[in-house]
C-alpha cells in the first residue's frame, strides 16, 4: 500500500513536470531567439563589405548593407503572390541575409478580416498592403513614417496626397487600379459593333442586345461555340457589388477616399442611376430569367470558368485579371477591350481609376526588420529590376516619374490609362466605405437582385447603415 | 492523509494551470471587453456600461435573425443527425457480411474537416446538382445555393452527413453493451422484433443519446467552418449562423466590445440549453 502511495507522487511529480515543460516552449524558444539574434547583430557587418558595394545598384535604387533580418509580407493579390515571391528570390540574391516570407491570403477570403485576426494573436507582419484610408485608421497604430525614403520625391503630388497623414508620408502607392466594362472585341466585332464608339448608357444597352440577339439566333455557333450569354456577374461577391460596383456610383459623390471617409451619413444622390447599372447587367446575364440564380455566381465561376473560355462577352473587371486570363488563353489578351461603367444620365462614360493599393512597413516591427523592409521597397519600386517586374510582370501602373522607360504591359491598364488621358475617370473613394458596410449594402444588393427587397428599401438600408457604422 | 492530498493536487495543478489559462482567463477577458467599447485593434478599450448589450438587443436586426436561425437550425439538426445515427447503427449492428466495412464508410466523412467538406458539398451543390437538373430538366435541382431555403437544406445535408457517422459509432457501442440475455429472454417470452427494440434496446440506449444529442447540440451551435465554405452566410445573410455574425462583427465591422457581448449572451444560452437536456436525459437513463 505504501509503495503504491510513493509510485503514485512519482507518477505525479512526473507529470508535473513533463507539463510544465511541455507547455513552456515559447519562453524557451524567444530565448534562443533572442540570443541568435544578438548575436548575429554583432556579426554581419563582418561578413558583407563594410562599404556599400556600388555595383549592386539599379536604376534609381541605391545599394545598401542590412542587417539580418527576417519578416513578413502580407499582400492580398493572389493572382500576383508567384509574381511577387519571384522578385522576393531576385532581391534575397542581392541580400541574402534577409528573409521576406511572402503571405497571400485574398481572392474569395476576405484578407483585411485575416490581417486583424492575425494581429490580435501577436502575429503582426512587418511589411502589408493595404487599401485605402480607412486601413490607415484601422491599423494607425503600426503605420511607420516613411517620409525620409527616396521614392517619395518620384510619387506624383496628386496621389502623395493619399498617402500623407499629419504630413508625414506613411504609405506607397503600389499601383493604380482601374476596372470597367471588359469586352470581348472578338465577339463584339463579328456582330458589327466597334467596342471604342460605345460611350452611352443606351448604346451599350443596345449592344448588349445585339449581341445576345446573335447568340440567341446561333450565328455566333461556329466562331464561339461556348457563348451563352453576354454578361457575366459575379454576385455572389459583394466586392464586385459594393467595392467596385458602388464606387462608380459614389465616386461622383465624394472626391477621393478621405472625402467619404469623413463622411457621417451618405446622401446616395446616383443611387437611381446605379440601379439601372444592376439592371443592365442582371438582363443580360446568364440568369436574367431566374435572378436569384446569380447570387451563387462567384468570382472563379465568372471569370475563368465564363469570360476567359468565351462564354460570356463581358464582365465588370479591372487590370487585376491579367495574369489569370494569360493563365487560361494567353491569345485572348489582345481581345480585351473596356467600357465605361455607365451610370445613366449622370456620367455615362467613366472608368474607375485610383491608387488601389498601399504598401506600409509596421512600426511595431524590430529595427532590423524595418529596415528590411523599407529596403525592399526601395529595390522593388526604383531598381530597373523592380521597374521591369512592375511594368511587365505585375502590369502594375505605377504612379511615379521614374517608369519611362518600363510602360506597363497590361492591356487593361492601357485602356483605362486612355480613359484617364482624356479625363474620363471616377476617383476610387471604396476605402473610404465604413467598415462592414460592404457586408450589408452587399446583401441588400443580392436580395434586390433575388426580388426579395425593392430598390428603395435596400438604399434606405444601406444610408442607415452606412450612419450606424460610422 | 497527507501524502493523498499531495497525490491530489500532484494531479489536479496541471489541469488546473491549463484550465485557467485556456478558458477561464480569456473568458474573464471576455466579459471584461463586452462592457468597452474596443475596436480589437487600437490600444484604447473605454468601459461603455451596459450599451454593447442594449444595442444587440435592441438594435442589430442581423443578430436577432442569426440566433433565432441557429437555434431552429441546431434543432432539426439534433433530431436529424441522430434519428440517422440510431437507424444507420441498427443496421450495421446487424450481422450481415460486410458490416464492418459499412461502419467504416459511415464514419468516413467525419473524419474530413469542415473546411474540406464544406468545399466539397459547394462543389457538389452548385455544379453537380446543377449539371444533373439541367441535363434531366430537373429545374429544383439547379441553384441550391442561392436561395435561403435551399441553401438551409444544403446546409442541414452537410451537417447530417458528416456527423451522423460519429453518432453512430456512439449508438454501437452501446447496442452492444446491451446483454444478449435480455433480448434473448424477450423472444423467448414471445416479444416480437419491434417490442423487443422499442422496450429493450430504446431505453438502454439512452446513455447514447445523452452523449449523443450533447454533442450534436453543441457542434452545430459552434458550427462555423462548413457555413463559411459552404455558403459564407448568403445568400444575403440568410443563412449566417451567430458563430458567423460574432465573427463578422469582431473582425469586419471592428465592434469587439459588441461582439464580445454576443458572445456572452451566446455562451448563457448554450449553457442553459445544454446543461437543461443532460439533466433530463440523465434521468431516464437506465442502470442494470
Amino acid at each position: 500500500m505504501r509503495y503504491q502511495k510513493q509510485i503514485c507522487m512519482l507518477l505525479a511529480l512526473i507529470f508535473a513536470v513533463a507539463f510544465t515543460f511541455g507547455c513552456s516552449p515559447a519562453p524557451a524558444a524567444d530565448t534562443a531567439a533572442a540570443t541568435a539574434s544578438s548575436g548575429t547583430e554583432t556579426a554581419p557587418v563582418a561578413t558583407a563589405a563594410a562599404t556599400a558595394d556600388e555595383s549592386k545598384n539599379s536604376g534609381d535604387y541605391v545599394y545598401q548593407d542590412l542587417q539580418d533580418a527576417e519578416l513578413t509580407f502580407y499582400q492580398y493579390s493572389v493572382e500576383n503572390a508567384e509574381i511577387i515571391q519571384s522578385a522576393i528570390d531576385q532581391y534575397e540574391t542581392i541580400h541574402p541575409n534577409v528573409k521576406i516570407n511572402l503571405e497571400s491570403v485574398g481572392g474569395g477570403t476576405d484578407w483585411r478580416t485575416s490581417l486583424k485576426a492575425k494581429i490580435s494573436s501577436g502575429d503582426e507582419p512587418t511589411l502589408i498592403a493595404l487599401e485605402g484610408v480607412s486601413d490607415f485608421d484601422t491599423f494607425s497604430d503600426m503605420l511607420e513614417d516613411v517620409s525620409d525614403q527616396p521614392w517619395v520625391s518620384h510619387v506624383y503630388d496628386s496621389v502623395l496626397k493619399e498617402c500623407t497623414i499629419d504630413s508625414k508620408v506613411v504609405a506607397l502607392p503600389a499601383c493604380i487600379v482601374c476596372y470597367g466594362l471588359l469586352y470581348n472585341k472578338g465577339i463584339f466585332t463579328a456582330c458589327g459593333i466597334d467596342g471604342e464608339t460605345l460611350r452611352t448608357y443606351d448604346a451599350i444597352d443596345a449592344a448588349f442586345a445585339t449581341v445576345q440577339e446573335a447568340i440567341d439566333s446561333g450565328k455566333l455557333k461556329d466562331q464561339y461555340p461556348d457563348l451563352e450569354t453576354v454578361v457575366s456577374l459575379p454576385a455572389a461577391e459583394k466586392w464586385v457589388l459594393v467595392l467596385h460596383g458602388a464606387n462608380a456610383a459614389l465616386g461622383l459623390e465624394f472626391s477621393n477616399g478621405f472625402d467619404a471617409y469623413n463622411a457621417k451619413t451618405l446622401d446616395f444622390t446616383t443611387a437611381g442611376a446605379f440601379k439601372d447599372y444592376i439592371d443592365l447587367m442582371v438582363k443580360y446575364s446568364a440568369d436574367a430569367d431566374n435572378p436569384s440564380a446569380l447570387n451563387a455566381v462567384d468570382y472563379d465561376s465568372a471569370m475563368g470558368g465564363s469570360f476567359c473560355i468565351q462564354k460570356t462577352a463581358a464582365i465588370q473587371m479591372g487590370q487585376w485579371v491579367q495574369p489569370i486570363v494569360a493563365g487560361v488563353d494567353e491569345t485572348m489578351l489582345d481581345q480585351i477591350g473596356v467600357l465605361p461603367i455607365p451610370l445613366k444620365g449622370v456620367d455615362e462614360d467613366n472608368v474607375c481609376y485610383g491608387v488601389g493599393e498601399y504598401f506600409v512597413v509596421n512600426r511595431h516591427s524590430t529595427d532590423a526588420q524595418k529596415a528590411a523592409a523599407k529596403d525592399f521597397l526601395n529595390w522593388f519600386y526604383l531598381s530597373n529590376e523592380g521597374k521591369s517586374v512592375q511594368s511587365n510582370d505585375l502590369g502594375f501602373n505605377v504612379p511615379m516619374d521614374c517608369y519611362g522607360d518600363y510602360p506597363v504591359d497590361n492591356v487593361v491598364s492601357q485602356a483605362c490609362n486612355a480613359y484617364a488621358q482624356s479625363g474620363n475617370i471616377t476617383p476610387l473613394v471604396f476605402g473610404g466605405y465604413p467598415d462592414g458596410w460592404q457586408d450589408s449594402f452587399g446583401a441588400g444588393i443580392q436580395s434586390y437582385i433575388a426580388g426579395e427587397k425593392d430598390w428603395d428599401t435596400v438604399i434606405q438600408e444601406a444610408k442607415d447603415s452606412w450612419a450606424q457604422l460610422r | 492523509m497527507k501524502q493523498s492530498k499531495l497525490v491530489f493536487w500532484g494531479f489536479q495543478t496541471p489541469c488546473l494551470i491549463a484550465f485557467s489559462l485556456a478558458i477561464l482567463l480569456p473568458m474573464a477577458m471576455g466579459i471584461y471587453y463586452s462592457f468597452t467599447d474596443w475596436n480589437g485593434i487600437g490600444s484604447s478599450a473605454v468601459p461603455n456600461g451596459l450599451s454593447n448589450y442594449i444595442t444587440i438587443f435592441t438594435n442589430d436586426r442581423q443578430f436577432a435573425y442569426s440566433f433565432r436561425y441557429t437555434l431552429v437550425f441546431s434543432l432539426a439538426a439534433v433530431l436529424l443527425v441522430n434519428l440517422l445515427a440510431l437507424g444507420l447503427a441498427l443496421l450495421v449492428t446487424q450481422k450481415f457480411r460486410g458490416s464492418n466495412a459499412f461502419r467504416s464508410i459511415f464514419f468516413l466523412p467525419n473524419l474530413i474537416g469542415g473546411i474540406l467538406v464544406g468545399f466539397i458539398w459547394q462543389f457538389i451543390f452548385s455544379d453537380v446538382f446543377d449539371g444533373l437538373g439541367t441535363l434531366l430538366k430537373i429545374p429544383w435541382l439547379c441553384n441550391w445555393l442561392s436561395t435561403p431555403q435551399t441553401a438551409t437544406a444544403g446546409l442541414l445535408i452537410v451537417v447530417v452527413w458528416q456527423m451522423s457517422g460519429y453518432m453512430m459509432l456512439i449508438c454501437i457501442a452501446q447496442i452492444q453493451n446491451i446483454p444478449d440475455s435480455l433480448l434473448e429472454a424477450a423472444s423467448i417470452d414471445g416479444a416480437t422484433r419491434f417490442q423487443r427494440f422499442w422496450h429493450i434496446k430504446l431505453p438502454m440506449l439512452t446513455p447514447a443519446f445523452t452523449v449523443g444529442i450533447f454533442l450534436t447540440l453543441a457542434n452545430c451551435f459552434k458550427l462555423y467552418d462548413q457555413n463559411l465554405t459552404l455558403t459564407q452566410g448568403g445568400p444575403y445573410n440568410s443563412s449566417e449562423m451567430l458563430t458567423m455574425n460574432i465573427y463578422n462583427t469582431a473582425f469586419s465591422m471592428n465592434k469587439f466590445g459588441q461582439a464580445q457581448a454576443k458572445g456572452v449572451v451566446y455562451l448563457v444560452v448554450v449553457a442553459v440549453i445544454t446543461l437543461t437536456q443532460l439533466f433530463f436525459f440523465k434521468r431516464r437513463e437506465v442502470e442494470l
